[in-house]
């Protein structure tokens, strides 16, 4: 029992089990896809979102560097400073975007400056305003034309030559401011808060399962996990994606975009070059490679693989958990499996059991029943038969005495009484077991009964009897006996007939008995005739010795009864009805 | 009377006191029979034959200890020129066959001993065999019965026919064998019976005469 409970458990586990891992590799696939998917897909999100604010910086840029108020401002009209400072304080209130705004003349000193700070615009007095033309900016733009803007990388704001704390996150948009007569007059200079684009950067990021990072193409954070990390080059620590990614960075420098696996990780990255999208064709053709853009910005997500085993481990767990529930049911099942299946096979064994003692018991009964009837032949012949020959014996010899003629007829009477009844007596023991079958075996046996029977039926029976009777053994020859006269009763029972052919013959291997008759026959499927008892005795018999039995009938046509038994097996199962 | 002939000396052996005692009073009374032992069993019967050396044994067939053919084997062997005469209740041919077979040479009816059992005595005494007289018609019938010496396929037994019938449709003696369910050394027994019985000296012989004789289907 404990082998097909284990047998079918082990099976339904390992089929189970596959299961499981093959819908897990799925999702480790799929997982894989899916996650480059979105990781492609935030970084989308974040270009899409670079690129219109600072569209938005350019076009704020181009539309106060033609503003009448400048002009009128460049044509040294002395009131028009105090419209072009109320006219950049209020725009600067309204965008809440930039940091400054500050006219430069051609020599880099500040003409006007706007300072916006905490949600309030301030003019800087005359005397606060400082020189600039040492500044980057300055030098890269002074020889712009007109409607270019150069865009600086973005930086931390310095003031006074120190970086302004907090630390305040910059990107300076430039261009070129030209008077009516077409004269080159100064710089327009924005100071671009990237304080709320990072921030927005960061929004755009929160429900992507990896991280993402603005890198400047230095290799430096300008935006990671950890807000400790950013800024190194400016604030003086070693952090840097350069050095925290060095394989991966030293991939990506050679690329402008792209995915690709560094370590465990999932690494995907855009390169923005804002400067580029609006400078002129000039200054494009000069930027041939978007590592030389120093403006540029490369957008990062880092996914790494414990984020993209995650949900494949999520998942395992809960196959494995419903495993664990169907393991048991399948326990259950394979268990109740196996016993059902035991008790099955204990039930066959049962009834297989109770058949062979069935048997057993059938033979002995047949056996007990043929030495009953031995010794009641045995007790009718020699006791009884004894004691009335004795009488008959002394009856005649009186007989022999006796002159008077009127005893005499009485004793004469009376032996001719006794005879009738030692007739009798061997009639009857020869009924219950012929003592010919004892005394001299299975053909003389048969041939008695024959003859006996065709003077008490009237059937002819034709003989055919080519076996060696000593070599039939007695429990054999018995039953051959009773066969053959069971078949013959029915014969003259039932068939209607005249003539009945009884033919016996065996070789070294079984005796085969046939009776024919062409008598009236019936349906072997009429269960009443076939299970006459007589049949049923029969076939008993024959079965009980390992032999065959054969009825072949049909209305009208006849029966023929065929008998084989097995000589060989006799001692065999002759022995074991011995131990029963 | 006895200056014709001395009586005749007889054993007589049954198992059954009282019969045994009828039997004797019957012999006694015809003064031709002297009885010079009684025996109840199958021993006894050799051991006193052995020591009267008795002209005739009257022997019941059924004895405790052996049964009449045994008993005559020996009592032939120990005193060869003796004359057994079986006595028997069975009214049944088979038992005289079986005993004259055996070498008795009388067999009679019990219980028509009075009016034959000295008779019968005297007769086989004389070197005659005696048969009782109620189944002596009978025997003579069951003798003369034409022992029909049955010849050619007639001789063959149905699954010797069978086989046959096999063998002459072309088929292997292994194929036969396979298909009679018999075992190839039986299937070879069998056909050199067949072949005995038909007096054929080969298989191609036996193909021949089963075609000849329309044996195959």
């Amino acid at each position: 029992m404990l082998r097909n409970f284990l047998l079918a458990f082990s099976v339904a586990s390992l089929l189970f089990s596959g299961l499981i891992l093959a819908i897990y590799r799925q999702d480790v696939v799929n997982q894989r896809t899916i996650l480059e998917q979105e990781a492609e897909h935030v970084l989308d999100l974040q270009q899409e979102l670079l690129f219109s604010e600072l569209r938005g910086v350019q076009s704020d840029l181009l539309y106060l560097a033609t503003q009448d108020v400048l002009q009128k401002f460049l044509s040294s009209d002395s009131s028009a400073r105090e419209t072009l400072e109320h006219e950049y304080e209020n725009f600067a209130l309204k965008k809440a975007l930039y940091d400054q705004i500050r006219l430069l003349d051609t020599t880099g000193l500040e003409a006007v400056r706007i300072n916006y700070r905490d949600a309030k615009a301030e003019v800087v007095p005359l005397d606060k305003l400082q020189p600039k033309a040492s500044r980057y900016y300055y030098q890269q733009t002074i020889s712009l034309d007109k409607g270019e803007v150069f865009v600086s990388p973005f930086d931390l704001n310095e003031e006074h030559g120190k970086i302004e704390r907090p630390i305040e996150p910059v990107i300076r948009f430039v261009t070129p401011v030209i008077d009516e007569s077409g004269e080159k007059r100064g710089l327009l200079v924005l100071n671009y808060l990237g304080t709320r684009l990072l921030a927005k950067l960061k929004q755009l990021s929160t429900s992507f399962r990896g991280e993402t990072m603005l890198v400047n193409p230095a290799g430096e954070y300008l935006q990671a996990p950890n807000a400790s990390q950013q800024w190194g080059w400016l604030l003086d620590h070693q952090q840097s994606f350069r050095n925290d990614f060095p394989d991966a960075w030293a991939e990506m420098e050679r690329l402008s975009a792209g995915q690709l696996r560094a370590g465990d990780d999932l690494i995907t990255f855009r390169r923005i070059s804002p400067g580029l999208r609006w400078s002129t064709s000039k200054a494009e053709a000069s930027t041939t490679a978007g590592s030389q853009d120093l403006s540029s910005l490369i957008l990062i997500s880092r996914v790494s693989s414990s984020v993209s085993s995650a949900h494949s481990r999520d998942l395992l767990n809960h196959l494995l958990l419903m495993g664990a529930g169907v393991m048991m049911v399948v326990a259950l099942l394979s268990f109740s499996w196996a016993r059902s299946w035991e008790i099955r096979r204990l039930h066959a064994l049962h009834v297989a059991e109770s058949e062979s003692r069935l048997r057993h018991l059938s033979r002995a009964l047949l056996e007990a029943q043929e030495t009953e009837r031995r010794n009641l032949s045995r007790v009718l012949h020699d006791e009884l038969g004894q004691l009335v020959t004795a009488i008959r014996l002394d009856l005649g010899s009186l007989e022999r005495k006796q002159s008077n003629s009127e005893a005499n007829s009485l004793l004469h009477r009376a032996i001719e009484e006794t005879d009738q009844l030692l007739r009798s007596l061997h009639e009857i023991a020869s009924r219950a077991r012929p003592s010919v079958l004892d005394d001299l075996g299975l053909k003389d046996a048969i041939e008695t009964f024959i003859s006996e029977y065709q003077r008490r039926t009237g059937v002819s029976v034709t003989s055919h009897l080519s076996f060696e009777q000593d070599k039939i053994p007695t429990t054999i020859g018995e039953n051959a006996y009773r066969i053959v006269s069971e078949a013959l009763s029915n014969v003259a029972t039932h068939a209607k007939v005249g003539e009945v052919e009884v033919t016996m013959e065996s070789d070294d291997d079984s005796l085969r008995i046939s009776v024919q008759e062409a008598g009236v026959g019936f349906e072997t499927q009429d269960l009443e005739a076939s299970t006459r008892l007589g049949i049923l005795g029969m076939r008993e018999r024959a079965e009980l010795l390992n032999g065959e039995f054969n009825l072949v009938s049909s209305p009208s046509k006849g029966t023929q009864i065929l008998v084989e038994l097995p000589l060989r097996v006799d001692a065999a199962t002759f022995s074991e009805s011995g131990e029963a | 009377m006895s200056l014709l002939k001395s009586p005749i000396r007889v054993v007589l052996a049954d198992d059954h006191e009282m019969v045994r005692q009828a039997l004797a009073r019957i012999l006694e009374e015809s003064r031709k029979i002297t009885i010079v032992a009684q025996a109840s069993d199958g021993d006894q019967v050799l051991e006193l034959s052995r020591s009267t050396q008795p002209e005739v044994v009257v022997l019941d067939y059924t004895l405790p200890d052996h049964d009449a053919p045994q008993v005559i084997e020996k009592l032939l062997q120990v005193v060869p020129d003796i004359k057994i005469l079986v006595l028997t209740v069975h009214e049944n041919i088979h038992y005289a066959v079986r005993v004259l077979e055996t070498g008795a040479h009388g067999y009679l009816i019990k219980s028509a001993a009075v009016d034959e059992l000295v008779e019968a005595i005297e007769n086989v005494h004389e070197g005659r065999i005696y048969m009782s007289q109620k189944i002596s018609s009978e025997v003579l019938q069951h003798l003369r019965r034409p022992k029909r010496e049955r010849v050619g396929l007639e001789s063959l037994s149905q699954r010797e026919f069978a086989f046959l019938r096999l063998l002459g449709s072309g088929k292997s003696l292994q194929e036969s064998a396979k298909n009679m369910k018999i075992s190839t050394s039986t299937a070879s027994t069998y056909r050199s019976r067949i072949m005995g019985k038909l007096n054929l000296a080969s298989t191609a012989d036996l193909i021949r005469y089963a075609i000849e004789h329309d044996v195959v289907k």
